[in-house]
């Protein structure tokens, strides 16, 4: 046994994985809509950080007032005479804000339990998954809104408290899992060679779940933000707590969205710029959780591919016949 | 045979047994958090000079909440009467159940037919579309639906209120696209993995047609995993009753406890009866709901105890 032989099996473990990586991206791209998902996604999160940065609040000139898409107000203008398109790009932060923010926080929750309710087993799952079928079957939203009153109308505030209540699909699906990796050998070599209950949970259960819960992760964003539409369509800020005034940093896409209705005669482009703009980035969202689960997939069959133009270099096939122990 | 039967009736049995416990732990819950209100943390005074009035004990209003449920008084305001209590749950429960109802008899062959025909363009078109269907909010979908059918295309007369078949079409529409979205996507999802299993190509080996193997063969198995995703749903779909309610100005039970963050401000809400009787029935149609999704899995699942 020479050191050349070890170092070979180094270099094929790594050739196995970079061509692991490259299949699984193969599998995302397969369907095309994911990749055009995700650069969608990338823009808009773009255009969530930057565009805050560059635009300021729109002024209101009541003379300016219900003017339809032009070169100077592409989106057209609102009922005070603000540019939609200036108020879509300094409310798009605070929306993603409340999907991912809603969204961590249930998927964290659920993760917790449902880990512990697999790992430990006995009553402590039993007692945790009867209190996952109770959230199941409570109106969560209405305990929403009520967290959304007492704690005050904010993007932050919005997530907070759906992601509080949602979080027992999480659970379920979180504890599923650990059970199917609890059952296996590699958690009794872990007990055997000493881990205590936190460190196989963090250690090895935690790792393997990882990718499934990035998929749910994704489709609760789209979740959350469908949750929170119909939570403002509650009007939340007209609130005596806050006495009848919206907050500062509340520019949310999802308040034109609810006010758009109203000005469908006559004026459509505030009804439909926010509309599209909010149903596109949802869309977006479940195309790139379809193609992770396409990834996450390895029976999935790949098609061959048709549009390669140039040959990918590979290297020889050295090691058929070679014995790789030396 | 016997014995499963014997089985499932048990089940249901003990769900049905658990209903009330859980809704009496829900009027607990609500009356908890009516007591985490600022009106009732920091009592103001409503008129400056006087002290402020006490909050009421906090097992006092559990008992009013108890008492204001099973006397059906149920509404913001006393000229609520029971009638307008029972007409509200019987408009809502129209309005719920005939939505699932004609969300699944649309869904479900757009789903069946999807994954059927995965080369035709067409229905390929329809799964797409009502993916989308189901994301657009449901206050937004209102609004589409009556310039589009009402004043665009003056197919159904615009009307509010409650009362003709006229008038529950859109609504149950507006809730109905919701559920729409997912239907077709997990039936299609359903039918695609149930068409490879080794028992649909037996039955066609026997010399059964397509349409016989879905119906006979391959729909139940195919409609479970719909209807598993289905119950985590059915609190959206409740609250999605509440906006079309909203939206179309119908008597139901959102109109009704005014379902607005504006009620629980503070001192008409500082007891916290009004969520907790609100909690109680959403919670009641949850659990309802649920229990039926339940029934219907088991009856689906062949493998189901």
């Amino acid at each position: 046994m020479s050191f050349a032989v070890i170092s070979d099996w180094h270099e094929r473990a790594v050739k196995s994985r970079q061509r692991r990586r490259r299949l699984a991206w193969r599998r995302f791209c397969q369907n095309g809509l994911p990749v055009v998902g995700l650069g969608y996604a990338i823009v808009l999160l773009i255009v969530a950080i930057v565009g805050p940065l560059v635009t300021h609040q729109p002024t209101i000139d009541i003379f300016q007032a219900n003017l339809s898409p032009s070169w100077t107000h592409p989106f057209g203008t609102g009922q005070y005479g603000q540019d939609l398109l200036t108020q879509i790009v300094r409310g798009l932060g605070g929306t993603l804000l409340i999907g991912v923010a809603g969204a961590a926080i249930s998927v964290a929750i659920g993760l917790t339990i449902g880990i512990a309710a697999g790992i430990f087993g006995g009553w402590v799952d039993a007692v945790l998954m009867r209190l996952t079928d109770f959230a199941f079957s409570i109106p969560t939203l209405i305990i929403a809104l009520f967290v959304v009153v007492v704690t005050g109308f904010s993007a932050w505030n919005i997530g907070l408290s759906i992601g509080l209540v949602a979080w027992a699909g999480c659970a379920r699906l979180a504890r599923g899992l650990a059970l199917s990796v609890r059952n296996g050998t590699l958690m009794e070599s872990a007990t055997l060679a000493g881990g205590s209950r936190w460190y196989i949970a963090t250690r090895y259960v935690l790792p393997q779940i990882a990718s499934n819960m990035m998929v749910f992760f994704v489709f609760q964003v789209a979740s959350v933000l469908f949750q929170s539409t119909t939570l403002i369509a509650l009007d939340p800020q007209y609130v005596p707590l806050t006495g009848g005034q919206l907050p500062p940093g509340t520019n949310l896409l999802l308040n034109l969205l609810n006010g758009g209705g109203g000005s469908y005669i006559g004026y459509r482009w505030l009804f439909w710029f926010p509309l599209g703009v909010y149903c596109s980035m949802v869309i977006a969202l479940l195309w790139i959780g379809d193609g992770l689960q396409a990834l996450l997939n390895p029976q999935q069959p790949l098609r061959a591919r048709r549009f390669a133009i140039w040959h990918r270099r590979r290297p020889i096939r050295s090691g058929k016949g070679v014995n790789l122990y030396g | 045979m016997r014995g499963k039967r014997l089985r499932i009736i048990r089940t249901i049995g003990l769900r049905i047994a658990v209903i009330p416990i859980l809704l009496c732990m829900l009027v607990i819950i609500g009356n908890a958090l009516g007591h985490l209100t600022p009106a009732t943390v920091n009592p103001s005074s409503a008129v400056p000079g006087l002290p402020a009035a006490k909050p009421t004990p906090f097992w006092h209003s559990v008992y009013a909440s108890f008492v204001a449920i099973g006397t059906l008084h149920w509404g913001t305001s006393p000229e609520i009467t029971r009638d307008l209590v029972l007409r509200s749950l019987e408009i809502s429960t129209i309005l719920t159940f005939g939505s699932l109802f004609v969300a699944a008899l649309i869904g479900i062959p757009c789903g069946i037919l999807a994954a059927l025909k995965p080369r035709n363009p067409i229905w390929q078109a329809v799964s797409a579309f009502s993916v989308l269907l189901g994301q657009v909010p449901p206050s937004d979908m209102a609004v589409i639906l009556i310039f589009t059918f009402c004043l665009g295309w003056h197919l159904i007369p615009l009307t509010d209120g409650w009362g003709t078949f006229g008038d529950a079409i859109l609504p149950i529409m507006t809730v109905a696209c919701f559920n729409i979205g997912y239907m077709v996507k997990y039936t299609e999802a359903g039918m695609r993995e149930v068409m490879q299993r080794s028992f649909i190509t037996a039955a066609r080996a026997r010399g059964a047609g397509t349409a016989g193997v879905v119906v006979r063969h391959a729909l139940r198995p195919a409609l479970t995993g719909l209807l598993t995703f289905f119950g985590p749903q059915t609190p959206m779909t409740l609250f999605c009753t509440v906006i079309a309610e909203q939206a179309f100005a119908i008597p139901g039970i959102g109109t009704m406890l005014g379902i607005k963050v504006t009620t629980y401000g503070a001192p008409a809400f500082g007891s916290g009866t009004t969520l907790s009787v609100t909690l109680f029935i959403f919670g009641m149609f949850i659990m309802v709901l649920n229990l039926l999704i339940d029934i219907a899995y088991l009856w689906l699942n062949p493998l189901a105890d």
